[in-house]
């Protein structure tokens, strides 16, 4: 193990240390001696959840040396939960880098070039995105049209609808891995085009795995902007699918010309 | 006449040391040479600490997920039959709490997963690339 290896299971070492202390803290305040506890998990239609116990309350029920981290404990809880969208997506451009490197690389190189080819593949993922909406509504218009004559059949209105959602849940995900690729090359892309700019040229030897997760980073930036932030998805899922869709078109005519 | 095996772009202090080197008869390696030097080279870029990351990340984690279960079972289950209750009925609201330190739990045992699943998936490739 090499001193750069060591340093970051050492590091690795220290997060999981300060991690164990939060969740312990948080395991005692609320654990299930405690008369007024807020659930861990509450979904209800009617009622709002319960309020959450003061601080002061909580380090009562922890031991005197965890005490003090109580106020951090409830403030990282806090932020964790609103930040659970993030960190969905910094996980998803992880997984698509670590479990899908080569399609994510092949994407990538797919999408380089110009003005005109970043065009061309966010036209491309416009088309896809058009292409999918309108075959997909004349998909269900079809279907439903044809419910009349189940009716009577041996299956039923019923399991009828149900197989027809299950079969277009199974679309959606093929088309959500599709996006997930496209998503973490588009944040790469997106990443290398940040450090282009002239005065962050010098951090340009950040491994590709930060780019990608800084582009990821800023794309959620980009989508919580009121208004603008639709518009920018739209085009990071456009450009994504049409990244991945330009990477087969060109693996495909390197085949045929191959052959 | 220009020597082909001469580089063009030598330097005069280079061209001694050039004409040194190339004096010496070409040897064939010795048996075993290549595959030596690929295992030093495969050696090197163990992953052994990735394993040990991602196994003091996940440990806490998981241990804090496997408590929340066990201690709070009863509420998971009522969620998620008002869940199925809300998905049947026709009401336009709905609230919902997690704990945040529960989705911090499950972020890191991702992010500790996926250190895993990267030592395990390069190690092979690195080895077939060896042989």
């Amino acid at each position: 193990m090499k001193q750069r290896d060591a340093i970051l299971v050492l590091g690795a070492v220290v997060i999981a240390t300060f991690v164990s202390a939060i969740l312990l803290a948080g395991s005692l305040a609320n654990a299930s001696g405690s008369a007024t506890r807020r659930p861990g998990i509450f979904f209800d239609p009617r009622n709002s959840p319960p309020p959450a116990r003061t601080i002061v309350d909580a380090q009562r029920s922890v031991p005197d040396a965890l005490a003090p981290i109580v106020p951090l404990q409830r403030g990282l809880s806090d932020t964790a939960r609103d930040a659970a969208g993030y960190l969905l997506i910094l996980l998803g451009t992880s997984a698509a880098l670590v479990l899908a490197h080569e399609q994510v690389v092949s994407t990538y190189r797919a999408s380089l070039g110009g003005w005109r080819t970043q065009l061309r593949v966010l036209g491309t993922g416009l088309a896809v995105i058009g292409v999918s909406a309108s075959a997909g509504a004349l998909a269900w218009i079809v279907f439903l049209g044809s419910l009349s004559s189940v009716r009577g059949g041996p299956l039923g209105v019923p399991a009828a609808l149900q197989v027809a959602i299950g079969a277009f849940s199974v679309a959606l995900v093929i088309a959500g891995i599709a996006a997930i690729v496209g998503f973490a090359a588009a944040a790469w892309r997106l990443g290398d085009a940040l450090f282009s700019v002239a005065w962050l040229r010098r951090f340009a030897g950040v491994p590709a795995p930060l780019i990608a997760l800084l582009g990821a980073t800023l794309i959620y930036i980009a989508w919580q902007i009121p208004f603008a932030g639709g518009v920018s998805v739209l085009a990071v899922l456009a450009y994504a699918l049409g990244a991945v869709v330009t990477a087969r078109l060109v693996g495909s005519a390197r085949t045929v010309a191959s052959q | 006449m220009i020597d082909q095996r001469r580089p063009s772009d030598l330097e005069d202090a280079e061209r001694l040391v050039q004409r040194l080197l190339s004096a010496i008869p070409p040897r064939a390696l010795p048996l075993g040479f290549r595959d030596e030097v690929m295992r030093q080279v495969t050696a090197r870029t163990t992953l052994t600490w990735e394993w040990i990351a991602a196994a003091v990340l996940a440990v806490p984690s998981l241990a804090f997920l496997i408590f929340q279960v066990v201690d709070r079972a009863d509420e998971v289950g009522a969620a998620l039959n008002n869940i199925v209750a809300a998905a049947a009925s026709d009401s336009s609201d709905a609230f919902f709490f997690v704990d945040g330190t529960v989705v911090l739990a499950l972020a890191i045992l991702g992010v500790a997963s996926l250190i895993a699943a990267h030592a395990a998936l390069v190690r092979p490739v690195r080895r077939t690339t060896a042989r």
